[in-house]
């Protein structure tokens, strides 16, 4: 009956130390296969897979991020980037991809924002943080802040020194852009018609409606000449060189506005180029 | 002895919590895919895969290849029935085809060309057919694969071979069609874009009435016409700049226009004749098919 006993309760020894260690050691077996899978699907550009994966499992919220950070669906990304942790090993980089896709969407507020309350304790990362808080400031046109910021740039990391020169470099374009002015254009192309767009920029443009607003008028002369200005013929001719001459103004002053912004655009469009590649050398990303 | 029985007994456990997993995700992804969650399904036999690769020197070499492919199998029934074929046609490139059983083989080699002309990849898949042909030796499995070789070949408007094998599809399953009526279409040249555009440039009007647009081209002569009509007023009535400006630059306009025009209507005749033709045959394909199957 003793050993019966003694039996017994060896055998509920086990038992609880199984039950003790084996459910806690599932489960991180489990999460760290979970993670292992996740990684996988994103190494193989899975990322629609990723999200259903992810969806009923709200422990990952990096991966949510990165698989729509990678969709380019910009809005849920940050969403999710934002729930990352403090302690998660990935949250530096969440917080760098968080400040370029608000940047990316044109808050640069809040880009500026995220990414000055980031501390980094690695100088590679500091450096990528100011090379980035750069390049929103050059963005939000700040010129103060973006100098201050560059005085900083000391081209000693191979990742981004290339991007802290071209980065200056669209700062001197900005710097050196020429402003035209529209009720100038506009003054021109009154006079003579076209010539303000060929001063906005668009040469082409500005040629086309000059022999469009030659023939038109041409023909009205014609129809002024042999008809006389009472005629339904001159009236028509008039009317139409009326309308091209007037919406040939308006249009000057419209090229140089829309001249302005396709500029605006195309730095924009460099300096973001520039601050994403150190994002994607830097993180793998 | 106790400790030792134990550290067993926990190894074991270990062992099977591992196994436990890897059958796991394949009988949550069949659940699932029963209850038409193809989405998640597919994710699990992905799962499924990937707790396989992890353990891919515990697992004799055949059971491992039998496995894999059997999960990208079911993977890519889940993508069919989501219609994401570019996915399905991904999945089925990445089978182990070194397959000894025939049937199997060709299995997986159908597969792969069924997602190809599903994916509109139609080149691709026709060179699947012919690797399908070519290392499969029962022919009596590959009889099956003239369906989808019909297709394909139509799809690449190569109707001349899609009818040879049409008139062998036909004979073996005894149908009662005829098979140069049902490609009577060939006998009928497609349309020319340059030549729609020349006839447009010689007469106005007529690259539409060539290309099966007369209407269209009617409406294009009738433009033309007039605008000339009204250069050649103002002349005679010594409007010289309006004829030139109005008249002229109006014609030039509708003339060159028009015969771009016929180009593009050309074209567009092909493809409807090509979709007409090919949704003809394939409906013809799909009866039979499902009769068979009844």
């Amino acid at each position: 009956m003793r050993k019966v006993i003694r039996l017994f309760l060896s055998y509920c020894k086990r038992v609880s130390f199984f039950l003790l260690f084996s459910n806690p050691l599932f489960a991180q077996q489990a999460l760290s296969s979970d993670s292992l899978f996740i990684e996988y699907l994103l190494e193989k550009k899975y990322y629609n897979d990723v999200l259903h994966w992810t969806q009923h499992r709200q422990t990952f919220p990096y991966y949510r991020g990165l698989a729509f950070y990678n969709q380019l669906k910009l809005d849920s990304a940050l969403h999710y980037f934002e729930q990352v942790p403090i302690h998660h090993p990935n949250y530096i980089k969440s917080k760098f991809l968080e400040g370029i896709g608000h940047t990316f969407q044109k808050r640069y507020q809040k880009a500026d924002q995220v990414l000055s309350q980031l501390s980094t304790s690695d100088s590679l990362l500091t450096a990528l943080r100011n090379f980035q808080l750069a390049g929103v400031a050059l963005l939000e046109r700040d010129t103060l802040k973006f100098v201050s910021y560059r005085q900083q740039f000391n081209g000693k990391y191979f990742a981004f020194s290339q991007e802290e020169e071209k980065l200056g470099e669209n700062y001197r374009l900005i710097q050196q852009h020429k402003h035209k002015s529209p009720l100038l254009a506009g003054l021109m192309s009154a006079i003579v018609p076209g010539s303000g767009k060929i001063y906005a920029g668009k040469t082409g443009q500005g040629l086309i409606t000059f022999i469009q607003n030659l023939a038109l008028g041409l023909q009205t002369y014609e129809a002024y000449r042999r008809d006389g200005w009472k005629s339904p013929r001159f009236l028509l001719y008039s009317g139409l060189f009326t309308f091209f001459y007037v919406g040939n103004i308006w249009g000057s002053t419209l090229t140089v506005h829309i001249r302005k912004q396709e500029f605006k655009d195309k730095v924009n469009e460099q300096i973001l180029f520039n601050m994403q590649i150190p994002i994607r050398t830097v993180f793998n990303q | 002895m106790n400790r030792f029985c134990l550290i067993c007994k926990f190894l074991s456990v270990l062992f099977l919590i591992s196994n436990e997993s890897r059958t796991q995700a394949r009988q949550m992804a069949d659940s699932l895919m029963k209850g038409h969650e193809y989405a998640l399904a597919a994710v699990y036999y992905e799962k499924a895969l990937f707790d396989q690769n992890q353990q891919v020197d515990t697992v004799i070499s055949e059971n491992f290849r039998l496995l894999t492919n059997t999960l990208l199998n079911q993977k890519i029934q889940c993508q069919k029935a989501l219609r994401t074929f570019e996915d399905a046609w991904q999945t089925a490139q990445r089978f182990d085809l070194n397959e000894p059983n025939d049937t199997l083989q060709f299995k997986l080699r159908y597969e792969g060309a069924l997602c190809g002309y599903l994916s509109q990849r139609y080149n691709e898949a026709y060179g699947q057919i012919q690797q399908t042909r070519f290392y499969t030796r029962d022919t009596t499995l590959t009889a099956s694969l003239d369906v989808l070789e019909i297709l394909t070949l139509n799809e690449l408007e190569r109707w001349t071979e899609s009818k040879v094998i049409f008139a062998r599809y036909v004979s073996r399953n005894r149908l009662t069609i005829q098979v140069d009526k049902l490609y009577d279409f060939l006998k009928k040249k497609p349309k020319n874009p340059d030549k729609a555009q020349l006839l447009s440039f010689l007469m106005p009007g007529l690259g539409q009435i060539y290309a099966g647009y007369p209407k269209e081209g009617l409406v294009s002569a009738g433009l033309q016409a007039l605008s000339l009509g009204f250069g050649v007023y103002h002349v005679l009535n010594k409007y010289y700049l309006i004829s030139f400006f109005s008249g002229a630059g109006l014609f030039q306009t509708f003339y060159f226009g028009g015969a771009r025009r016929a180009s593009l209507m050309a074209e567009e005749t092909n493809r409807k004749r090509k979709a007409r033709n090919s949704q003809k045959i394939r409906a013809l394909l799909v009866e039979n098919e499902q009769k068979k199957e009844r």
